[in-house]
């Protein structure tokens, strides 16, 4: 019977422990805020980048950080996606938010700028969350956008529906120390080549030639950026 | 065997328990040791101790600490305020504190009465049984205009000081630590009205991490109380690191803002469990919101964004059958009493009435000597429900319409005050196509439970309309559709004393403000004004680097006197420094 309210008692100590550590910083902290997402049954394919959502680290304009928040990236919306404590799913209203970094693991992270950035079809520049991929003189963003790629036609037994479809296409850029941003969609040498300008142009085939530069992947992308920022800088 | 097994499986479980909360435990124990050892403790150096009602009060408050875990931030905010023998609080004001340090100048009412006053400063942290950790320092406040004082007829001369009364020598080091020296010489031994000094101060330490000190430094006129040992940063310093240590509540400490905290009172109500909400009027929907604990308590922590503001506190889920009270923490009591000491009793009554005809001089003459700083507060969060509304009415784009409802009606799509229902506020969500019967609604930027008081309001009145449609989520707090009104002249300060709410008023911190002194040697500033000044000069931003001398420069007043020159300070290590000498003015 000892044995058992040894236990006990063990048991109780722990839970007292438990809640005695509560943050005390956190217990200031802002709180977040948002629309209730909800799933568009119209949309046809993936709209998020990752596959889960993932422990983020959410930085404000004022330099607070926020940790341990559940998020994903919605490139359809260009809005990160947070799950609240009651698990309800919000599109994170990011007015206040300078800097988001996901961690997919514990020693990896995806780090999330917004910036100003001029698509072609706008006229002027907007605030948009891109993934700094290499950090150097010239960095490197990738802009995880999901866009609208036709529709398609569904029929079930109650009728026939369009659904819009989407896909994935990021655009990635560099953003040279004064601002200026170099931006691409394909993945190849030529693209890259074009997307500069003359001034740049030789200086990129230069890089590409000596160092025998084949640009496939985003990881090639990142080498070509640290020997881009060598033979400039 | 079964029976074994039995007994054996409690403690396996007990095992597993302890094991994987292991950490936490650690964890756990470490952060008590760091409250055991998180101590504050306060400096106050003011100009001078002796002041007349109508002056100004220059002073610094340095925030020291015993705390060398670089995780606990220290207290941003110290607390000033000044009682009367009757424990009349005179002034309560607040400084912000940039690298443990905040300065700065309080006004005295010209309409005191002669006597002495505590000053008492302090961070949040040290109230009810830590109270005793507040740095209290006395002052004497002369009234212009009394004549009926009490004062004992000793002869300054005859005083007890323990100062040598001799110039250009390092006269008191009140630095007690052999590793710290602060070293002061003069440029001379006597000087004439309106001349030119020059102090040499010299810091020096055997310690190689302190680098730098950050020292304030009074040229005031001497009187007795200079050298009470008892207000020396050192005699504070070694009684507060013998002192006992107990365990702080993280939640009193004002790391980023202010703290307001108070608790709900009901007789017939929970108190427990209930959302309180916290906002000011402005032209963004804004709210911070906490849950009650079992005594009702709730806490709140402002940011610089509520400076000079009115807070509206109050219960969001307001049913009109609840009846709640809010009490809000008074920041500024204090439970032990200030007992006069007798310290002040030896001034001369001639000495006092000249400090009045010098104050008198200066009154008549306006002579003042101070300017403004600006200081940016670090902190600022503006905690907006949403950054963006769905829809977004000025009612300027209009024509006249006399009634809210109609005003909503005629410019808004999906929303629509039901009048067969309260007043409540519907609103359509199309994205899910569902009409919500109950939406928050906002009153210039507060929570407002009552639309019907606002019913009558036209278009002159009324100067914006914002809509959000949908399910808006604020951490777990759900509004289902919000319509925020903003009217022109800040209605909401109408209805301040709704049932459920409680208003008070933020105030601001305390400016920085830097002591301005003439220049004699560039030409004719004030040559045709007296100057009486018993402060020759005050400097609370003076940074001395290690073995490096610094010379400080001022110009004396037309008051032939003897000058304390008392230099109070930290180093970079946070360790006190501290060091006078005497000077004298005498006429030519």
């Amino acid at each position: 019977m000892r044995t058992y309210f040894i236990f006990l008692f063990i048991i109780f100590a722990k839970i007292e422990t438990a809640c005695c550590q509560q943050n005390s910083e956190s217990f200031f902290d802002p709180r977040l805020s948002g629309r209730l997402f909800i799933n568009d049954s119209k949309i046809l394919g993936n709209q998020f980048l990752l596959k889960d959502w993932f422990k983020s680290e959410i930085k404000f304009k004022n330099g607070i950080i926020l940790r341990d928040k559940y998020l994903n990236y919605n490139g359809y919306l260009d809005k990160f996606i947070w799950v609240n404590d009651i698990n309800l799913t919000v599109v994170l209203d990011d007015y206040d938010i300078s800097e988001i970094s996901i961690y997919t693991d514990s020693l990896e992270s995806m780090v999330f700028k917004k910036i100003l950035f001029k698509n072609d079809y706008q006229n002027d520049s907007v605030p948009i969350f891109a993934q700094l991929i290499s950090f150097d003189r010239i960095k490197l963003y990738a802009y995880h956008q999901i866009v609208k790629d036709g529709s398609v036609e569904i029929s079930n037994d109650k009728g026939v529906y369009r659904k819009i479809r989407v896909e994935y296409k990021p655009i990635y850029f560099f953003v040279f120390p004064d601002g200026t941003q170099v931006k691409f969609s394909k993945l190849s040498n030529r693209k890259i080549i074009d997307s500069f300008g003359e001034n740049l142009q030789e200086i990129v085939k230069k890089t590409i030639k000596i160092n025998n530069v084949r640009i496939k992947s985003e990881l090639d992308l990142i080498k070509f950026n640290i020997l881009l920022n060598k033979e400039i800088f | 065997m079964i029976f074994n097994k039995m007994h054996i499986l409690p403690f396996f479980l007990s095992f597993i328990c302890i094991a994987s909360h292991g950490m936490g435990f650690i964890e756990y124990a470490n952060k008590s040791k760091i409250n055991s050892y998180l101590h504050e403790y306060l400096y106050l150096h003011t100009d001078r101790d002796i002041y007349v009602a109508g002056e100004d009060i220059f002073f610094k408050v340095y925030l020291l600490n015993s705390n060398t875990n670089s995780e606990i931030q220290n207290s941003k905010i110290a607390y000033f305020v000044i009682r009367d023998k009757n424990q009349k609080r005179i002034i309560e004001s607040r400084i912000w504190l940039e690298n443990n340090n905040g300065f700065g100048q309080i006004y005295i009412p010209d309409t005191l009465s002669t006597g002495t006053y505590q000053i008492s400063v302090f961070t949040n942290w040290m109230k009810d049984e830590f109270e005793q950790f507040r740095f209290n320092k006395e002052v004497f406040i002369v009234n212009r205009f009394d004549t009926d004082y009490e004062v004992n007829e000793v002869d300054v001369s005859q005083s007890n000081l323990n100062f040598e009364m001799s110039t250009g020598k390092m006269a008191t080091n009140l630095n007690r630590d052999s590793s710290y020296l602060l070293k002061l010489n003069a440029s001379s031994e006597k000087y004439s009205a309106r001349s030119k000094v020059a102090i040499n101060a010299l810091f020096s330490s055997l310690s190689i991490d302190d680098s730098i000190a950050d020292v304030s430094i009074s040229v005031s006129e001497i009187n007795l109380l200079d050298r009470n040992e008892k207000n020396s940063i050192f005699g504070k310093y070694l009684f507060q690191s013998d002192s006992f240590k107990n365990d702080l509540n993280y939640k009193d400490i004002e790391t980023k803002g202010i703290i307001v905290s108070g608790k709900i009172r009901s007789d017939d109500n929970e108190i427990n469990g209930q959302t309180i909400y916290l906002s000011t009027p402005d032209t963004i929907a804004n709210l911070q919101y906490v849950i009650t604990d079992s005594s009702g308590s709730f806490h709140f922590m402002l940011s610089s964004y509520y400076e000079g503001k009115s807070l509206f506190i109050g219960l969001m889920k307001n049913k009109k059958n609840a009846n709640y009270n809010f009490i809000i923490d008074d920041k500024y009591s204090s439970f032990i009493p200030y007992k006069p000491s007798n310290n002040y009793a030896k001034i001369q009554s001639s000495y006092i009435k000249r400090l009045q005809d010098i104050a008198t001089v200066n009154k008549s003459f306006e002579v003042k000597f101070s300017k403004e700083l600006t200081s940016e507060l670090s902190y600022f969060y503006c905690p907006q429900l949403y950054s963006n509304a769905d829809h977004s009415v000025h009612t300027s784009d209009f024509l006249y319409l006399n009634q809210l409802d109609v005003i909503i009606q005629e410019t808004l799509y999906g929303v629509k005050i039901n009048k067969k229902d309260k007043n409540s506020v519907n609103i359509f969500d199309s994205h899910r196509n569902q009409i919500y019967t109950n939406s928050f609604v906002f009153l210039d930027g507060v929570p407002f439970f009552n639309i019907s008081k606002v019913l009558e309001y036209g278009t002159d009145k009324v100067k914006r309309i914002e809509v959000i449609n949908s399910t808006w989520v604020l951490d777990t707090l759900l509004f289902n559709g919000v319509l925020s009104i903003f009217t022109h002249n800040y209605e909401i300060f109408n209805f301040k004393n709704e049932k459920n709410q409680i208003v008070i008023p933020v105030g601001k911190y305390l400016p920085r403000t830097t002591f301005f002194y003439p220049n004699y040697s560039s030409g004719n500033i004030m040559q045709n004004k007296p100057d009486f000044r018993q402060l020759l000069y005050w400097n609370p931003q003076v940074k001395l680097v290690k073995d490096k001398p610094k010379v400080i420069e001022f110009f004396t007043s037309d008051l032939c006197s003897d000058f304390l020159v008392k230099v109070e300070g930290v180093t970079n290590m946070g360790k006190p420094v501290s060091s006078t000498i005497i000077i004298k003015v005498e006429n030519d």
